[in-house]
């Protein structure tokens, strides 16, 4: 029984189902009933696959990879056609030349690569599974009242939600490939059908901004799967090689090879919109939240970083790794700095700094730097989704979060699971230092000092805007804050990862002990361990529990009638709800708190382009040195 | 079982005797800048007189979360002192210390007031400026000894500032920061006659300005604690010097307080960065080279 598959088929089957379902009404079911079947495969999934590595070789069925270019070429096609119209060449003739390059390759030189393994599951692969089925099953929860409040709100937008939820589903299923298939065409193809997601997904209200975006997204995207097709493709004719397994087993001295090996990295950087490429991810904070949640924290961005996490043995201290590293380096400082005020930037903008940071630990190729990128890969998915609808829920009672004045009109709910999400991000122990330590334990033996100093300030960077957002959104005013009823998706959603934020953050020795440490023992062939020792991990367990009893013990001393609530000081003008003072005829003005960034110190145009022509240079020189033993 | 009982007394001893320790600092301090001042200054026993006065005063707040986050901002600051003075790993210390400061930062958020919003901002900006000092000192202190540990600096040869010379020029820098010092004192200054409107405790009253003087003792110790680190080696002599280096380099500080006028965040975020980057930067490229 190949009980993957369920997982692959399923979000389809609902996806088809959910096109032709004509009743409004039945959306809701029919989402419900999809996101449960993921969750249960999933879980099914996870539960059969955790003891042994599962591998399936799919050489008795040509006619799946015939289907599977068959559907790709279409894809291609579909792109192309799409460009066209919209006359933006660009993308079509970056599809048409993926599409030549295939045709040669597949009717020339394709079947030269002999495919043992097409479908490998390790630790890992769960890992990621989990991630797509448990965070894009509850996103999917989620979008289905979000979007019926979204059109009740914008009725002048064509409601075409069944494909907007179709597309959901399918990128779901595009993950579920992209992780699980071994086979490197295949990957490609799960790539593209994913880029192919966003680019619907980003165009959804067709306003002509969204459609500016969209084709910026796609052309981004393009590129790197064309980086990926074209560094498969050097592999598989140098090599011979068309497996991710064998992949990694390649000799690291080839500059060919690793010439193939930074294209397939680009891919990566590209995907997780690092800094030259960061363009794309901020034009698509526009869409509808769901989707960018989606693509935040379980498709594109997810998709990028598992790549590089993937390839992390053939990275190190070569010109690819160090290019890889001081990319991902760069990125995290500089898009921290950037994460301003906008609460639509700042999503962008965090999301890129961590991944810049978990691609750092991937470049590094050591046991520790290795487990401290997945965990941060799996905290991010989780606290980001969570951050993510959360806002989504607020938006569809306030419309406008983009300021952070906003956050304190929130309904307390909302606050407190925004909170958790944003607390994840700053107090989970292994964010704050031991993904720092081993990493930086690794860069100083490897004598790495630059990268230090870019993580160090980095970090503090991070921890500024962070709790910038977390002070915000606890600031108290004294006025009745209207509490909206919520969903009940949209709480199911919301409670569940904020479960799982808390877990993945306080609880993370389980999540490590039982997946992650299994995982680099096995990838990497070493005894490891976590560096920590167990009297630093019941240290910080302490620490984290004395977060949560704290509180508990102190609920009654907020209860005693001494503790008497009074307004803030307005120099003795406040008119009593912390919102605004009397003016010099009595009136009474509202006053606002504006924030200051980072940014404040400098402008944020030229720290960008700064940024990515700095990072733009190091992967030139990364480029430049690894085929430098070839050229000479 | 016997193990766990002298941990359990160590542990009580550093919780009672710290604050003493640092209110008396504190009282001394106080007494030093009013000699500078010119003026005869509180009795060395002021600060604790203070905090009981405080503790007496019946309790008004804006927000009751303020209150919580500053317990826990006590509370980290103390679990701080004690890992730092059972000589626990050094990464683990600056952890505790940098939440204990967020939680300040957020109890001054957690009043929509003007005011306490402008302090907490200016505190995160402080905490910005000093967290990768005390970073970069503790790789730079695994580079040269060779463990994270507290407790290894006890058995050196030679102090462990012979070889980070630069950081511990850059700690000197930061620690007037964390000691609400001038020039470095843009959230609320350390002496509260100085101002009318209080930064970050413009909103606390009562003993919840206790708890943040209490903390404040808490870091100071910490502070002069993590100075000792850096000189203090094997030999007895190690001591003599260690104690005599602290004594001048805080009186060093007040020197500076007194001497000095509070400068913009902006310059205060600009000459910190500038100087940690530079002196971090070299010393960690010495290291790693020799």
């Amino acid at each position: 029984m190949h009980i993957i598959l369920l997982l692959l088929g399923l979000p389809v089957l609902f996806a088809v189902l959910i096109l032709f379902a004509k009743e409004h009404k039945a959306y809701k079911f029919i989402v419900r009933l999809a996101v449960g079947a993921i969750i249960a495969a999933t879980v099914l999934n996870v539960f059969l696959h955790y003891n042994d590595t599962y591998m399936f070789s799919m050489s008795d069925y040509p006619i799946v990879r015939y289907i599977m270019l068959g559907i790709m070429l279409l894809a291609s096609l579909y792109i192309v056609y799409a460009g066209v119209k919209a006359r933006s060449f660009l993308v079509s003739m970056i599809v048409v030349f993926q599409i030549g390059l295939f045709a040669w390759f597949e009717l020339f030189s394709g079947h030269v690569a002999e495919i043992h393994i097409s479908i490998y599951i390790d630790k890992l692969t769960l890992v990621m599974l989990m991630i797509v089925g448990l965070v894009g099953g509850l996103i999917c929860l989620h979008s289905e009242g979000y979007m019926e409040e979204y059109h009740r709100r914008n009725p002048e937008l064509k409601d075409r939600r069944s494909r907007f939820f179709a597309v959901l589903l399918v990128s779901i299923s595009a993950m579920v490939g992209f992780v699980i298939f071994n086979d490197l065409t295949f990957m490609l193809f799960f790539l593209q059908v994913i880029t192919l997601c966003a680019f619907l997904l980003i165009g959804y209200t067709k306003s002509s901004n969204s459609v500016k975006n969209s084709f910026t997204a796609i052309t981004f995207n393009a590129v790197g799967d064309l980086c990926f097709a074209v560094g498969i493709v050097m592999l598989a004719v140098s090599e011979n090689v068309l497996e991710l397994n064998r992949l990694v087993l390649l000799d690291r001295d080839s500059s060919f090879t690793m010439s193939a090996i930074l294209l397939i990295v680009c891919a990566g950087l590209i995907k997780s919109a690092q800094l030259p490429f960061s363009k794309w991810l901020l034009g698509t904070m526009e869409m509808p939240m769901p989707a960018s949640a989606m693509l935040h924290s379980v498709t594109m961005v997810t998709a990028g970083a598992y790549v590089i996490i993937r390839l992390t043995p053939m990275l190190g201290n070569n010109p690819v790794g160090i290019a890889t590293m001081f990319v991902g380096g760069v990125t995290f400082l500089i898009a921290a700095a950037l994460a301003g005020s906008d609460a639509r930037k700042m999503l962008a903008y965090s999301t890129i700094s961590a991944s810049g940071l978990i691609i750092v630990g991937a470049g590094l190729n050591t046991p520790a730097s290795l487990w401290a990128a997945i965990m941060l890969l799996i905290l991010h998915a989780v606290a980001k989704a969570l951050v993510f609808l959360s806002f989504a829920e607020h938006q569809s009672c306030c419309s406008d979060a983009e300021q952070m004045e906003c956050l304190h009109g929130m309904p307390t709910r909302l606050k407190v699971s925004l909170g958790i999400g944003m607390a994840g991000m700053i107090f989970a122990p292994f964010v704050m230092m031991i993904s720092k330590w081993p990493v930086m334990q690794a860069l100083m033996d490897s004598g790495n000092i630059l990268i230090i100093m870019i993580i160090t300030f980095g970090s503090a960077v991070t921890l500024f805007f962070w709790t910038k957002w977390l002070g915000r959104l606890i600031a108290h005013a004294h006025h009745v804050v209207e509490e909206v009823k919520l969903r009940f998706d949209g709480k199911v959603s919301l409670f569940v990862l904020a479960v799982l934020v808390m877990i993945v953050s306080m609880l993370y020795p389980l999540v490590s002990g039982a997946i992650v440490v299994p995982f680099i023992r096995e990838s990497m062939m070493v005894d490891y361990y976590v560096y920590i020792s167990p009297s630093e991990i019941s240290a910080i367990v302490l620490m984290l529990t004395m977060l949560l009893i704290v509180p508990v013990i102190l609920i009654p001393y907020f209860k005693k009638h001494w503790v008497k609530e009074t307004s803030v000081y307005l120099s003795g003008v406040n008119t009593g709800d912390d919102l605004s003072y009397r003016g010099a005829m009595g009136q009474a003005h509202p006053y606002e708190l504006q924030n200051r960034n980072m940014v404040a110190l400098l402008d944020e145009r030229k720290f960008l382009i700064a940024g990515c022509i700095i990072c733009a240079v190091i992967i030139i020189g990364g480029f430049f040195f690894t085929m430098g033993g070839a050229i000479i | 079982m016997n193990d766990f009982m002298s941990a359990a007394l160590q542990i009580l001893a550093v919780i009672i005797i710290v604050p003493i320790a640092g209110g008396l600092i504190s009282g001394i301090d106080r007494k030093i800048s009013a000699k500078m001042q010119g003026r005869k200054g509180p009795p060395i026993l002021q600060p604790f007189y203070d905090v009981l006065k405080l503790l007496q005063k019946d309790s008004k707040t804006v927000n009751p979360t303020t209150r919580y986050f500053l317990v826990l901002s006590l509370i980290f600051n103390m679990f701080n002192v004690v890992l730092f003075f059972m000589g626990a790993e050094l990464l683990l210390c600056i952890f505790a210390f940098t939440i204990s400061c967020v939680f300040f930062s957020l109890a001054g958020y957690s009043s929509r007031s003007p005011y306490s919003f402008i302090g907490a901002e200016r505190e995160l900006v402080q905490i910005i400026c000093y967290v990768p000092m005390i970073i970069l000192l503790a790789f730079g202190y695994y580079q040269a000894v060779g463990s994270f540990s507290i407790s290894y600096a006890f058995q050196l040869d030679a102090p462990a500032v012979t070889r980070l010379p630069l950081l511990f020029i850059g700690l000197l820098y930061v620690i007037t920061i964390k000691l609400r010092k001038s020039p470095f004192d843009i959230s609320m200054s350390h002496h509260a006659h100085q101002e009318i409107v209080r930064g970050v405790t413009t909103e606390m009253e009562g003993s919840c300005l206790a708890i943040v003087e209490v903390s404040h003792w808490f870091e100071t110790v910490f502070t002069i604690r993590l100075l000792f680190l850096f000189l203090i080696y094997g030999q007895p002599l190690g001591w003599v010097i260690g104690i005599g280096a602290c004594l001048i380099i805080y009186f060093l500080e007040i020197l500076v307080d007194n001497a000095t006028a509070r400068i913009k965040y902006r310059s205060a975020l600009r000459a910190t960065w500038i100087v940690v980057l530079v002196l971090g930067f070299a010393n960690l490229a010495f290291l790693s080279l020799f």
